[in-house]
């Protein structure tokens, strides 16, 4: 079978310590796809996102990256190989100018790091008005926006998302999850994780229900947002 | 009149050789992610180096600046590794305690081995023979002229450094925040060993600044100097470059007004008042903390 | 008595002192080297005390005990609420400041100090005895709410204020017990060595006292107990060649242990393991009595 894998995570265990974080999680990502991690917080979530990237170092399992191991580099190649993390809590840096902050998306590009800009300022115009302004005095949808600016600017093979929508305004997270589908349809494979399971079901192809460290379910988005389990436990009960 | 005027130009190149080490101090900080309490002593030893090579090349003032640039630097790199597993813990007291015991290292072997612990004296041709500028009984030395403006170049070429080149935005963002440099892709370790270099580069500088300045250097220099480095950086709020340097330049006056009164002894005290005057007043420094 | 033996006996109950004053307030978390600085003020106070104004040893101590604790006091009104490592600068600041100051100041007498001081009878019975008195006054601490509350103040600060724990007032008075402990170490210590010089206070010794607490291990008043006999007592017996290298010695074992067993060789874990090992052999020991009983 070709593999169209961009991301395949293979039985992975990860502990801090005593407490077991991730117990045998596999799942995978297919090229053009907006894949979807739900479950409540502490579900391990955001340690699979940070092992990937190799914050968090694995006690075993896989992590294949365009085909390649990645389970046990190191996280600065991993980034330079091509993916991106767009941390919760947006990890942008206030103390910097939004130019600078998306300058150091680029950090890692060998060659013009501007050619992606164009297209980042026709997505998100409010940054272009706001080069030389400190980050941190951006409002929180704003950040979000730079924060997904600059994990774009090394035009990423995989772009992971923690919990963008964390602290936003109704209005501005619809406005996110738009956006995710339109950079999804411009090419970019996205893998994303959230708790607010309706709006990511929604717009995702395929998603992996999290519970205390295991994938207790997986499927199409939309079985998922159907699914009496699911629906229970994270969309607020049956209809 | 003349005298105060040659006082205050000597104070003024003190100054800048402080805020040169207090920029130091503060690349180590934050980017180092430690507490470079031996960082003064590499200074010294950089000294002792520069003193070494003019001896040996017949004062030969590239050889003794080279010396000293180059000490500096390659003792600063030296050290990264020790303090790595620290740097990792984000232990900072137990780095602060490793570099109490390094610079104790440093100070005995200054003291027992270096020039067998007889005080050092730099030859003339480093403070500039010939007096550039006399007017009345007061004279300005090339040395004087030198370190102000070397301390300023060099200031400049690092802030340039940081404000303007791609490392130096790495090493901003690290200091802000090592979990997001490190999404970034930022090189954690190589950053680290950068700031150390860099930091030993300015050290170099320094020391060789400092033998212009001060004319001797002994085994107790070290102390001398950490102290009013860690005071000028606290006062200025640890980890504020901005601030740091004007800190340096207020240390650096009244040292060197004070010391043309009072006993040489006597100038640490100003270094303590002023660490005093702001754990007591602002803790977090006059111009506040960085991260 | 050999005067040596003497010697060492008595330096080894004050440096535990001192090492047990960095100990104590480390508890929280601060670094605090104050004692080393107003040990000379204890030294210094009661030999003036005793050698110019010709009082008694009696009075001598409480009256330098008096002065060290009040002088411990300002410092620590503005320290107890300062980040960590401004305490340790600040401190180390101190150590400085009063070597200049009791150097530079007329009446006791410059670099060469105060000689002479008399000789006191069951000196070593008096240090011992206030030995013994502080090694009680903390282990009660360590096993008390206090104890406890210091536990949780070393681990998270802000979890500790959400307890009501008053960190604040906590540092100041462990600042001043510890004072008075340096002052107390300073008054034995001139009596012992009968001469008090300005750089005994200085940076190298508060590098020794580190060196023996950080490898004997900080989590525990038991580690300066055992080490520093050990520590300090080797020097003396190596010959006069390989001695002199001993602050050399001192800086490379405090930083080795600081990178590779960061708690120090008596760690929790050691101690956590001894506990055992002593509860289950005790445990043996019942047994067999009761077995060779029937």
């Amino acid at each position: 079978m070709v593999e169209n894998n961009v991301l395949k995570v293979e039985d992975l265990h990860v502990s801090y310590g005593p407490i077991r974080a991730l117990r045998g999680v596999s799942i995978e990502v297919q090229e053009g796809e907006i894949v979807v991690l739900i479950g409540a917080n502490g579900a391990g979530k955001t340690t699979l996102v940070e092992s990937i990237l190799g914050i968090t170092h694995a006690q075993s399992g896989r992590v294949l990256f365009m085909g390649r191991e990645i389970t046990h580099a190191k996280t600065e190649h991993i980034v330079a190989s091509g993916i991106s993390l767009i941390p919760e809590g947006r990890g942008i840096l206030p103390l910097m100018t939004v130019m600078e902050n998306l300058q150091l998306g680029a950090h890692h590009v060998k060659g013009d790091a501007n050619e992606n800009l164009g297209l980042i300022y026709k997505c998100f115009p409010v940054l272009r008005d706001r080069t030389k302004q400190m980050a941190g005095t951006l409002s929180g949808g704003e950040q979000q926006m730079l924060s997904i600016a600059r994990g774009l600017m090394s035009k990423p093979k995989l772009m992971m998302l923690d919990e963008p929508s964390l602290g936003l305004a109704p209005t501005i997270m619809r406005e996110l999850f738009k956006t995710i589908v339109e950079l999804n349809k411009t090419g970019y494979t996205i893998l994303l994780s959230e708790q607010n399971a309706r709006q990511a079901l929604q717009c995702a192809h395929r998603g992996y229900v999290f519970e205390t460290g295991e994938v207790v379910l997986s499927g199409a988005a939309q079985e998922l947002a159907n699914n009496k389990r699911v629906l229970q436990a994270y969309l607020g009960g049956v209809i | 009149m003349e005298i105060f005027i040659a006082q205050l130009i000597n104070a003024i190149a003190l100054g800048s050789v402080y805020a040169l080490l207090v920029t130091g101090f503060n690349l180590l900080v934050v980017v180092g992610g430690i507490f470079p309490f031996a960082y003064s002593h590499i200074v010294v030893l950089s000294m002792y180096m520069c003193w070494f090579a003019m001896k040996v090349t017949g004062d030969n003032l590239l050889a003794g600046i080279l010396a000293g640039v180059f000490a500096g630097t390659g003792f600063s790199f030296i050290t990264e590794p020790i303090f790595r597993p620290l740097a990792k813990r984000g232990a900072v007291l137990g780095s602060f305690i490793v570099a109490m015991a390094m610079s104790l290292i440093i100070t005995e072997i200054m003291s027992q081995k270096l020039n067998m612990g007889i005080v050092i004296s730099f030859p003339q041709s480093l403070q500039g023979e010939e007096a550039l500028i006399r007017f009345g009984a007061a004279t300005i030395t090339a040395g004087q002229i030198g370190t102000v403006v070397g301390s300023i170049g060099a200031g400049f070429g690092f802030f340039f450094l940081l404000y303007r080149t791609k490392q130096g935005r790495a090493f901003r963002a690290m200091g802000q925040s090592p979990f997001s440099a490190r999404l970034l892709g930022i090189p954690i370790v190589k950053t680290r060993i950068y700031a150390y270099i860099i930091a030993g580069l300015l050290g170099g500088i320094s020391a060789v600044f400092l033998a212009m300045a001060l004319g001797t250097a002994s085994s107790s220099l070290g102390d001398n100097l950490a102290l009013k480095v860690m005071a000028v950086a606290m006062f200025a709020g640890v980890g504020n470059l901005g601030g740091g340097l004007v800190a340096a330049l207020i240390l650096g006056l009244s040292e060197g007004m004070v010391l043309a009164y009072l006993p040489g002894d006597w100038s640490q005290a100003i270094a303590f008042g002023m660490i005093m005057v702001v754990v007591m007043i602002r803790p977090k420094g006059l111009f506040g903390t960085m991260a | 008595m050999s005067l040596g033996l003497y010697y060492y006996f008595q330096l080894t109950a004050i440096f535990i002192m001192l090492g047990w004053t960095l100990y104590w307030v480390y508890r929280i978390g601060q670094l605090n080297n104050a004692p080393i600085a107003i040990m000379a003020i204890g030294a210094y106070l009661s030999a003036y005390a005793v050698l110019k104004w010709g009082w008694p040893f009696g009075l001598a101590m409480p009256f330098a005990v008096i002065c060290g604790a009040a002088f411990a006091l300002i410092p620590a009104l503005s320290l107890g609420r300062a980040p960590a490592f401004a305490m340790v600068i600040a401190t180390i600041a101190l150590i400085f400041i009063m070597q200049t100051v009791f150097r530079n100041l007329p009446w006791f007498g410059g670099s060469i100090g105060l000689f002479g001081i008399p000789k006191i009878k069951s000196l070593l019975w008096i240090t011992y005895g206030v030995l013994v008195f502080f090694g009680i006054l903390i282990f009660r601490f360590d096993h008390s709410r206090l104890g406890r509350a210091a536990d949780v103040i070393f681990e998270d600060r802000d979890v500790a204020g959400t307890l009501g724990i008053n960190i604040y007032l906590f540092s100041v008075c462990l600042q001043v017990m510890t004072g008075v402990m340096g002052t107390v170490a300073g008054v034995l210590y001139a009596f012992t060595i009968r001469t008090v010089i300005p750089v005994y206070f200085g940076f190298p010794f508060l590098l020794a006292i580190t060196t023996f607490i950080f490898v004997g291990g900080y989590t525990t008043m038991w580690g300066v107990i055992v080490f520093t006999p050990i520590l300090w007592g080797i020097p003396i017996i190596l010959p006069e060649s390989v001695a002199v290298y001993k602050n050399f010695i001192y800086g490379i074992l405090l930083m080795g242990t600081l990178l590779l067993r960061s708690e120090g060789v008596i760690d929790r874990r050691f101690l956590h393991r001894l506990h055992m090992n002593t509860g289950i052999m005790v445990k043996r020991l019942f047994r067999g009595l009761k077995k060779s009983e029937t």
